[in-house]
C-alpha cells in the first residue's frame, strides 16, 4: 500500500461530513425459455415472473387443427401425438392471443418433426434487473424501479446530502449521466437516474458502477 | 441519524484540502440562483445560457477537483465542465452542457456541487 506521507485531515463547512463510496454490478434482466421437442418457448417480459409460465401437449387433436387453451400462466396445446408437426403446433401457438401475450416461440429443431405429448414443464432461467455484488460499506441494497431508475437504499439515515457522483467502469463505451431525482437521505433512500441522452437508461449488463455520496450527520 | 463508527480522517497528498460543497436553486426566470446551504460560496451568477460564475467567499490556492449533479423529476443529460478556473480571485467559472451545447436547466432545478480546494501554496 501506498506509503507517503498523507495529510489527515479534510477541511470542510460541515461538521460531520461522511463518506460512502461503494460499487455494484448491474445485471440486466433475462427472460425465461424452455425448449420443448422442436420448439423454443421465449417468455415476453424479461423477469423471474416468466418462471412461472409453463408449457404442456396433450392429445387428442387432429394434426392442422391443434388447440390452445391458456389459463392464467399456463399454456395446454392440444396435438395429434406423434403426428402433429413443430410448425403446426407454432402456428398454432402463434394463432392465440392469450400465449402470445406471453411468450414467443421459435423453431429450434426440425419443423417437419412431429410432436408428442408432454406434461406440463415451466419456462426456466428468468432472471430481473438487479444490482448485486454490492460492495459498498453503509449502503444495504440498491433497487432497481424502471429502466435507468434506481433507489439506493442506506443503512442508516442522515440530516442531508452533501454531494453525489456516480461512474461506470466498463470496456464498452456508455454515455451515461448520473441525476439525483429523489433525495430522501432523512429517510436512508436516495434515488437516482441513469441517462442517455435525457432517457433513463440501464448501463449495459455486467457494468460495474461505482457511486460516491457525502453526507451530513450533523443538523448544526 | 446515523450512529455508527466512522473513521474521522480522510488522507491526502493535499496540505490543506478544502472540501465547499452544497446546494443551489436554480429559477429559469431571470435565471437567476438561490443557495440552499452552501457555505464557503457567496452567489451564483448566470453569464448567459448554461454558463455561471460560482463566487466563492475566499480566494484558494488552486482547484483540485469539481463535480455537479442535478436533482429534478425532469431528466436533464447535463455535463458540467469547469471553463474558468480563478479559484486564485475567488471565482470558478463552469458550464452545464447538453450534447456539447451550454444549455440552461430546468425550473427549480436542484444542483449539488462539489468543490475541493487547495488552500495552501506548498
Amino acid at each position: 500500500m501506498a506509503n507517503r506521507y498523507f495529510v489527515q485531515f479534510f477541511y470542510s463547512f460541515f461538521k460531520k461530513p461522511v463518506l460512502l463510496a461503494g460499487d455494484a454490478t448491474f445485471t440486466a434482466a433475462v427472460a425465461a425459455s424452455k425448449v420443448v421437442q422442436d420448439l423454443t418457448y421465449l417468455a415476453d417480459t424479461a423477469g423471474t415472473a416468466g418462471n412461472l409460465i409453463s408449457v404442456a401437449y396433450t392429445g387428442g387433436a387432429t394434426a392442422g387443427s391443434e388447440v390452445v387453451t391458456v389459463v392464467g400462466n399456463a399454456i395446454s396445446v392440444q396435438i395429434q401425438t406423434g403426428v402433429s408437426t413443430a410448425t403446426q403446433v407454432k402456428t398454432a401457438v402463434d394463432a392465440s392471443a392469450p400465449a402470445s401475450a406471453l411468450i414467443s416461440v421459435s423453431v429450434s429443431g426440425t419443423g417437419s418433426t412431429a410432436q408428442v405429448v408432454a406434461a406440463a414443464a415451466f419456462l426456466a432461467g428468468g432472471l430481473d434487473n438487479t444490482f448485486d455484488s454490492l460492495s459498498f460499506q453503509g449502503v444495504d441494497s440498491i433497487t432497481y424501479n424502471s429502466a435507468g431508475d434506481y433507489t439506493i437504499n442506506l443503512s442508516d439515515e442522515y440530516n442531508g446530502l452533501i454531494s453525489f457522483s456516480a461512474f461506470i467502469e466498463s470496456t464498452t463505451s456508455q454515455d451515461r449521466i448520473w441525476q439525483i431525482d429523489n433525495n430522501s437521505v432523512t429517510s436512508a433512500a436516495l434515488g437516482i437516474r441513469c441517462l442517455s441522452t435525457a432517457t433513463p437508461t440501464n448501463p449495459v449488463t455486467g457494468t460495474k458502477c461505482h457511486f460516491e455520496i457525502i453526507l451530513s450527520n450533523s443538523s448544526v | 441519524m446515523a450512529n455508527r463508527y466512522f473513521t474521522q480522517f480522510f488522507y491526502s497528498f493535499f496540505k490543506k484540502p478544502t472540501m465547499i460543497a452544497g446546494s443551489a436553486i436554480f429559477t429559469a426566470a431571470g435565471s437567476t440562483w438561490a443557495l440552499v446551504n452552501f457555505p464557503g460560496v457567496d452567489s451564483i451568477t448566470t453569464n448567459s445560457a448554461g454558463d455561471f460564475t460560482i463566487n466563492l467567499s475566499d480566494k484558494y490556492n488552486g482547484l483540485i477537483s469539481f463535480s455537479a449533479v442535478i436533482e429534478s423529476t425532469t431528466s436533464q443529460d447535463r455535463i458540467w465542465q469547469v471553463d474558468s478556473n480563478a479559484v486564485t480571485s475567488a471565482a470558478l467559472g463552469v458550464r452545464a452542457l447538453a450534447a456539447a451545447t451550454p444549455t440552461t436547466l430546468t425550473d427549480q432545478s436542484v444542483v449539488y456541487f462539489k468543490i475541493i480546494l487547495s488552500n495552501s501554496s506548498v
